[in-house]
């Protein structure tokens, strides 16, 4: 038998080739496995998105409940930038704002969310309950606990917990609030023998240590975290950032100082894809991508100078306040800003969370006129 | 001959090391396969779980919300709570299982399973609604824009096959031949949620049976003179002038809209008599009774009460208003009599002595009923006391006869089977509950033969009927597999002892009321269940002004005026907490309208009521989810 001969004519694989074979095999069963998790996902982004709005819908029977939270005290200089008649309604979102020259509400009441407990006041410079209404602050309060749902201890615990930004609705002037729907971080760990209501709420006697925020930002890396006790987790509050959108593009949403070192991590919060955003007309927005343009265009500066994304829906042409977008924030020459003129409808204000609610729901509640 | 082999060098075989190659790469190949087929089937079983629920979950918070949006404070607000699996046996309620041979102790008491919550709710709402009955006559369908709206879980019937019974035909077999007067209780086949029935299957024993119900019951008048009916239907000819009663049978009346059977009213109390004026309208004349209903029951002179707890009837011929000026009416008169009982239905009527010299039963049924020009009107209730504010602002208390007589009648008003006249208190025991409203999973009948009916007209009828009724069977299942229906209502108070406190996890906690319901482990027995004591979730309402409040800070008097007697009742536990039954009752103004008399005040509503519900997984038999909406109660218009 002539061996060599065989072994020309019908040489087998080599192992080198065989290891390929493998290798190529594994990667694709690999990337093959690596669907499915990803479908499981969004099944369940899918379930908690119903079942977000359904606790948004119960968050707004909550607001309307004058013993949980009496709106009725909050006062004619509510959103505007100081009190007195010669200051109007700025309409904008009363929250911590992030932009390298934010919002500046002045020293008039704004909504407020305690970084350490999450509780949530519509005074925070806390001088609505004073004098003869002295001691009635917990009208304004709204604790975390209240905040969760399925509410503590009611036979099912907790997945979603509800924050709330408040303005002046435009037109009515009444108070309008929006409601962001979070799901309660996953990775919190339930101590033996406590349950997830303990641990959120601090019932049932469980030890100081053992609390947990919902939804938190380490304090040192400004990220989204799980709070693990640690003490440096802040309560993920809403934030806002400035905004303005131009004529050219109306389905650009442009971060005009979005390139400024100096703003923190709450553009990238902002522009995940997915994320949703509502602005001063209040339009709930998703960004669905982020903006491209060919050096040519007219606006393709604004992609080196800013940060731009694409959100649906796109806005009206009546949004589009352009570079001009900067005269309306309010600020100590505001006063002389009429809020009746077309400018009104600019977009120049987004507010969010950290990470991506499961819902956002746009409610009027009534109050002062 | 043989084939000459082709010359070859060599003949090529495997060698060992090759095959071991081989077989390694197909070790590797069938691990990595098998992964990706675990994975897919674990893809698909939760993909298939979720979207089952996700579906229930998105239907049952959106058409409640709308249920709720539409309430109307015009007529009444009823909420039970009970326990499910009350043993007849043991007069206790007792575990219930989630399957049969479930060996789970759920709340360690040493009892397989636990005590499961079957809660009901109905209150009245304004809208387009429409029957759920299949039309008998094209352009004959009976509407509403006024309705009682139900949740509750439905009670399915035991078949009744006894040996050479000739069921399917015998039309006295209720579970073959469902009849709109059928009150879905046999307390020798008792089918009622978690009972355990020796010697027969009980359709609704375990947990994962268990359907909730939405019963949506139109409130209508039957049109007047100039109805516009078929000329010619089944027999009956409506141009016939020598025969009115012909067109009469096909006209609205007390007892029929739209050709579809109505009860006359929402009170089930009241729905029977003997003595029905001849001359009622439709097809329950007398002249026509028997073709319809085939004989049934015994006698064609007992006329039936049409009963909502047969599933088979959703109109009542009253409408919001008369239903209130009744119901204040009532409450002077007397408690509910029990309807469950035909002979006390039909024959031997208590006699009581109401006010207006109205001596019977019967006569009082004349009054409101007989006698169309003079209908329930407002000056029935010129004795009602509800409690009211005198003429120096102060809060005088009602009658508290009256106040649980008329929690009684808005509990009689439930489609479900409760016997409200037991206790004359206005409270309702475990053993006062006869039964939910009746569904089925599939019609018990789902053909019919050829024979089954006389080849006449007659027979086109009774076909007709038959088969609506088995229609009716399913057509109020909202939620299958719903194991618990819990229903908590809130003033939308929170506890004032923590106001100064912020830091205290029960700081703006919302009340509810409802039963006790352990949330805790707090024997430390591993299980939450009534053997743990803490109730710091549910408050428990008082059931008279005079009792010690679990109210802290404020009262339910002091803020509306109204009195809390008129609002709850709860029995007392016969021995354990779960035998407790909490009625929840919220009505109109307590005082009717006077020119002369002090100001009634408005009956306090709840702000909020809380839904909890755990539906079954309709693929685990052991995995349950639980699901919770808050729904605000409108605000009166």
């Amino acid at each position: 038998m002539n061996t060599n001969g065989r072994n020309r004519d019908a040489r087998g694989f080599s192992l080198i080739e065989v290891l390929i074979a493998v290798l190529v095999l594994a990667i694709g069963m690999l990337g093959l496995g690596a669907v499915f998790p990803a479908i499981i996902s969004e099944q369940r982004d899918a379930f908690a998105a119903i079942e977000g709005e359904n606790a948004a819908a119960s968050a707004e029977a909550m607001l309307r409940n004058p013993e949980m939270v009496d709106f009725s005290y909050v006062d004619e200089s509510f959103n505007k930038y100081a009190v007195g008649p010669d200051y109007q309604y700025e309409y904008i979102w009363s929250v911590p704002d992030f932009s390298s020259s934010g919002y500046d509400l002045g020293s008039t009441h704004q909504v407020d969310i305690n970084p350490v407990t999450g509780m949530w006041t519509y005074d925070r410079d806390n001088d609505i309950f004073t004098g003869a209404l002295s001691g009635a602050e917990y009208v304004s309060m709204i604790p975390l606990s209240a905040r969760l749902f399925p509410q503590p201890y009611s036979g099912k615990e907790p997945k979603f917990v509800w924050d709330v930004a408040l303005r002046r609705e435009p037109g009515g002037d009444r108070l309008q609030a929006a409601i962001f729907v979070r799901r309660v971080d996953a990775r919190i760990r339930v101590p033996q023998d406590y349950s997830l209501s303990d641990v959120l709420t601090g019932g049932n006697g469980i030890p100081a240590g053992s609390i947990r925020l919902p939804v938190a930002i380490n304090g040192g890396s400004g990220l989204p975290a799980a709070d693990d006790g640690s003490g440096n987790f802040f309560y993920a509050i809403i934030q806002g950032l400035k905004v303005e959108v131009h004529p050219e593009r109306l389905n650009w949403l442009v971060f005009s100082d979005g390139r400024d070192p100096s703003v923190d991590t709450s553009i990238d919060f902002a522009t995940q894809i997915g994320q949703k955003l509502v602005d001063n007309t209040g339009v709930v927005r998703t960004v669905v991508g982020i903006a491209e343009a060919d050096a040519s265009e007219p606006l393709a500066g604004l992609l080196t100078s800013s940060r731009v994304v694409i959100v649906d829906p796109p806005f009206l042409p009546s949004n589009a306040g352009g570079n001009e977008t900067d005269q309306l924030y309010p600020g100590s020459n505001s006063q002389d800003t009429d809020r009746n003129d077309e400018r009104a409808s600019w977009v120049r204000q987004v507010i969010f969370t950290p990470r991506e609610p499961v819902a956002v729901r746009i409610v009027t509640i009534g109050g002062e006129s | 001959m043989k084939r000459p082999l082709p010359h070859h060098r060599s003949r090529n075989a495997f060698t060992v090391i090759e095959m071991l190659v081989v077989i390694g790469i197909l070790v590797v190949v069938s691990l990595g396969v098998a992964t990706i087929f675990q994975s897919v089937g674990e893809t698909v079983a939760r993909g298939r779980k979720l979207s089952e629920l996700n579906q229930f979950a998105s239907r049952m918070e959106r058409v409640m919300r709308e249920d709720f949006q539409r309430m109307t404070r015009d007529g009444f607000l009823v909420i039970i709570n009970k326990n499910a699996g009350f043993q007849p046996s043991s007069g206790q309620v007792e575990d219930t299982l989630l399957y049969r041979g479930q060996d789970t102790d759920q709340d360690g008491n040493g009892v397989p399973g636990r005590i499961r919550r079957s809660d009901e709710i109905m209150f009245f709402a304004r809208g387009d609604y429409v029957s759920q009955r299949r039309p008998i006559a094209p352009n004959m369908i009976a509407s509403s824009n006024e309705a009682a709206i139900y949740y509750g879980h439905g009670q399915k019937r035991r078949p009744q096959i006894a040996q050479g019974d000739p069921a399917f035909d015998n039309p006295s077999n209720l579970f073959f031949n469902p009849q709109p007067w059928d009150n879905n209780f046999d307390p020798t086949l008792d089918t009622r949620l978690g009972v355990r029935t020796p010697g027969f299957v009980n359709p609704n024993e375990f947990a994962r049976d268990w359907s909730l119900l939405r019963v949506v019951t139109l409130l209508t008048n039957p049109q007047g003179a100039g109805q516009t009916v078929p000329r010619e239907l089944f027999n009956y000819r409506s141009n016939d002038l020598s025969a009115a009663w012909q067109r009469e049978a096909l006209t609205d009346s007390d007892r029929q809209i739209a050709l579809q059977p109505a009860a006359r009213s929402i009170f089930k109390s009241l729905n029977g008599s003997s003595r029905i004026d001849p001359a009622v309208g439709g097809l329950i004349n007398r002249s026509v009774y028997d073709d319809v209903y085939r004989g049934q029951p015994s006698s064609p002179s007992d006329y039936p009460l049409y009963l909502p707890t047969s599933g088979m009837v959703d109109v009542v011929t009253q409408d919001l208003a008369s239903i209130r000026t009744e119901l204040q009416a009532l409450a002077t008169f007397q408690y509910p009599s029990f309807y469950m009982d035909y002979n006390q239905a039909y024959g031997n009527l208590p006699t009581p002595a109401p006010p207006g010299g109205v001596g019977t039963r019967d006569a009082f049924e004349l009054d409101f009923y007989s006698t169309p020009a003079t209908p329930p009107r407002p000056i029935d209730a010129q004795s009602l006391d509800l409690g009211k504010y005198d003429t120096s602002g102060r809060w005088v208390a009602p009658n508290a006869t009256q106040a649980q007589r008329i929690r009684s009648w808005m509990i009689d008003a439930l489609p479900s089977a409760w016997n409200t006249g037991a206790n004359n208190d206005g409270t309702v025991n475990p053993g006062d509950f006869y039964g939910g409203v009746r569904y089925e999973d599939i019609p018990t009948r789902l053909l019919f033969n050829e024979n089954d009916f006389p080849t006449n007209e007659i027979g086109g009828l009774q076909r007709a009927y038959a088969e609506a009724n088995q229609e009716m069977l399913g057509s109020s299942i909202f939620v299958p597999r719903c194991t618990e229906f819990i229903v908590e209502w809130s003033y939308g108070f929170v506890d004032h002892t923590f106001d100064g406190s912020p830091g205290d996890s029960r700081f703006k906690k919302i009340q509810w009321y409802g039963l006790p319901r352990a949330t805790y482990d707090t024997n430390g027995d591993g299980f939450v269940g009534f053997n743990d004591l803490n109730e710091i979730d549910v408050y428990q309402p008082r059931m008279s002004s005079g009792e010690a409040g679990q109210f802290p800070g404020t009262t339910i008097s002091r803020e509306f005026g109204g009195d809390d007697a008129l609002i709850t009742g709860r029995t007392a536990a016969l021995s354990g907490a779960s035998n407790i039954v909490e009625a929840a009752c919220f009505g109109f103004a307590t005082q009717p309208g006077s020119t002369t008399s002090p100001e009634g005040a408005e009956w306090p509503w709840p702000k909020l009521v809380r839904i909890t519900m755990t539906l079954g997984d309709p693929n685990d038999r052991d995995v349950e989810e639980t699901y919770q909406i808050i729904l605000e109660i409108p605000e009166p218009e």
